[in-house]
């Protein structure tokens, strides 16, 4: 059980949690998935660190500054789940190109950049950040295992507020062949056990009958092609402000996740 | 009361197949260590290796085709050493296979399977990969916890964290949380780490790669050598009879710089503190702390620091890369499994290759091997991004 404090976005046509909110809510029309010309400059960091950031830690870095846009917990102190299902799948494309070259070159950036833990390390490095930190995938159940481990870790704190970023990028030939995702998709929840600073309570069951909750039109054609848009039938639940049970596989594959989620009244 | 109970452990590596070639190598001082210009299939690559041999020769159980290649080969080698899987087989039986959960870490998962892609590619200009070329069963993060969830027959939650080089010591942190709150009866935790080219490089163009066999702690010390390894140990809940016990864990970041430590090893010093303290432990009661010990200048130099500032300078420290290289994602198993068998044999494993200790480290680092009883063992294990983890572990009750 945690209580959702914090909400945040970055998707094409998204970008942040205000506009998906109103996507979501049927306001307005959900846009048309495509690339992004320019990704938001993290903040926090130093030029130089800054400078070195790829598109991946730009969006992971948007999503959680909006989530914490109008929460006053500590940066420092906040632990933070980063969950993706591949990492930085660009600079897989340009290591496993240079290594075709002789004399073999890797830039040490691109090479410390590649780490699944890049986001995280820039994010510690942004927020002075000395908590926990972890980085995880579970394929196209990313989301899933991140909500179970962000959850678990404020059951450990305590209550404890902890930062969940679910994040991947789009792929460029030739691996988007073998693995199509066609758009970025990050989105963040701030999750605590604080029913004071809270927009809803969350309940997990991770032994619900295997299932998987669709969406409508171009939603579903969202929340399938990014692992990260997963979070999407979640997503609307908050957005609606109304309660209700969706579910999503578990890792596994043989289990379901059942979200249950309770608007504060 | 320890947080959790390790009835099963195993790991392999340069040094052998299995526990007793570990403790065998570790007490004749023997290294896994050979020069890359000798390591076949790697000869083309900078420094010292700690290859794994006849991966070439391993094959996947039947059904598991998809997941073939180098990383989940040397997974599935490593689940068949001292009856591991027939133990985790046992937990299965106990408790259920959708209770059995599995929490593995990797740096790279099998990418060597993605860079052999792009080589055949490369003729074609990239215009497509082979068709044999299987992205999510075998270069994913996840494709090795997938594997083993399926070879072992478990159903139980997984995910694979890799935060680098502390990835497979923080699957004993995310398994406790998961067992504590009863998502899980039994985790399967662990790690495997193979050679490929991406790290082999890369560890290169960052200058950070020895010419030799790493020397930890050394004056001389220049860098790393790179291994590779798989080990798991089944975790349950803490009231069961075990061998060995995890007494507690820390987890912190650096918030310092991507590749290059904390000077001061304030954030690997916050680690090891929350472990001694969830332990319920003062600083004198660790008898042995298996260093992260890159061979680095600025890693050993950090770590002894930290490690000095927080329980002095009399407790035998020593890093155990001269052995085995650095396993990147599989060092935090490998060398967790090192200091059970410290605590096992009453074995302080000296600092391996080391022959004049740097004295800007002020910590006690053992040039030979001590026969004495180890019954609490602190594991370091610090990766890139700052990612810091420390276990305390303990012999059974």
């Amino acid at each position: 059980m945690a209580h959702v404090a914090g909400v945040g976005v970055f998707a094409p046509g998204w970008p942040d949690w205000a506009s998906a909110r109103a996507g979501l809510r049927g306001d307005v029309a959900i846009p048309i998935p495509e690339d992004i010309d320019r990704y938001p400059s993290p903040a926090g960091l130093p030029r130089n660190e800054r400078r070195r950031t790829s598109p991946i830690t730009r969006i992971a870095f948007a999503a959680s500054e909006d989530a914490l846009a109008n929460t006053d917990c500590a940066r420092g102190d906040l632990r933070s789940v980063f969950a993706s299902c591949s990492g930085d799948m660009d600079i897989v494309d340009d290591i496993c190109r240079a290594l075709t070259e002789q004399p073999v070159a890797l830039s040490p950036t691109q090479f410390h950049n590649s780490v699944h833990n890049a986001s995280a390390g820039y994010w510690g490095i942004a927020n002075q950040a000395r908590a926990a930190s972890t980085s995880l995938s579970a394929f196209d159940a990313s989301f899933a295992a991140g909500l179970i481990e962000a959850s678990l870790q404020v059951n450990e704190s305590s209550g404890e507020p902890v930062l969940l970023v679910c994040f991947d990028v789009m792929t460029r030939p030739p691996l988007a062949l073998a693995r199509p995702v066609p758009f970025p998709f990050a989105v963040a929840m701030l999750l605590s056990g604080d029913p004071l600073r809270s927009l809803g309570q969350l309940r997990l069951d991770p032994a619900a009958p295997l299932g998987e909750s669709r969406m409508q039109g171009a939603l579903e054609t969202l929340r399938t092609a990014n692992p990260a848009a997963r979070a999407l039938p979640l997503l609307e639940l908050v957005a609606r402000e109304v309660p209700g049970e969706v579910v999503t596989p578990m890792p596994s594959g043989k289990w379901g996740l059942g979200m249950s989620y309770q608007p504060k009244s | 009361m320890p947080v959790l109970s390790i009835t099963a452990a195993t790991v392999t590596s340069s040094l052998g197949a299995g526990l007793s070639a570990h403790e065998a190598a570790l007490l004749a001082g023997r290294s896994g260590l050979q020069p890359a210009a000798s390591t076949p299939g790697y000869t083309h690559a900078p420094g010292w290796l700690g290859a794994v041999e006849s991966l070439d020769a391993i094959q996947l159980p039947a059904g598991s085709a998809a997941f073939d290649c180098r990383n989940n080969r040397l997974a599935w080698h490593g689940l068949n050493q001292d009856g591991f899987a027939d133990r985790v087989g046992d937990a299965v039986r106990r408790y259920g296979a959708g209770r059995v959960g599995v929490f593995l870490g990797t740096s790279t998962s099998g990418i060597a399977q993605t860079e052999q892609a792009y080589q055949a590619a490369a003729a074609s200009d990239f215009d497509a990969l082979p068709g044999w070329y299987d992205y999510r069963h075998t270069h994913n993060v996840h494709s090795v916890s997938a594997f083993v969830a399926s070879a072992l027959g478990v159903d139980g939650f997984s995910q694979t964290i890799s935060t680098a080089c502390s990835s497979s010591a923080k699957v004993f942190a995310a398994a406790a949380r998961a067992i504590r709150a009863g998502v899980c009866d039994a985790a399967v935790v662990g790690g495997v780490d193979t050679l490929c080219e991406t790290t082999l490089f890369g560890f290169h163009a960052l200058q950070l790669v020895s010419p030799r066999a790493c020397r930890p702690a050394d004056a001389m010390r220049d860098g790393i050598s790179i291994g590779e390894a798989a080990g798991f140990a089944l975790l349950e809940r803490p009231e069961i009879a075990a061998p060995w016990q995890l007494l507690g864990y820390g987890e912190s970041s650096d918030a310092h710089h991507m590749s290059t430590p904390d000077p001061d090893g304030a954030g690997a010093r916050l680690a090891m503190q929350q472990a001694l303290q969830q332990a319920e432990l003062d600083a004198g009661s660790v008898d042995y702390v298996n260093l992260h010990g890159t061979g680095t200048p600025a890693n050993d130099r950090a770590e002894a620091r930290a490690v000095e500032a927080l329980l002095g300078r009399e407790v035998p420290c020593s890093s155990t890369k001269g052995w085995t290289g650095h396993c990147l994602g599989a060092a935090g198993i490998l060398e967790a499994v090192v200091g059970l068998l410290a605590i096992r044999a009453g074995y302080v494993p000296q600092s391996l290759n080391t022959e004049s200790i740097d004295p800007d480290i002020g910590i006690t680092i053992p040039l030979t091997g001590q026969a004495r009883p180890v019954r609490h063992v602190l594991s370091n294990s610090f990766g890139f991004g700052g990612s810091n983890c420390s276990l305390l572990l303990g012999g059974g009750a």
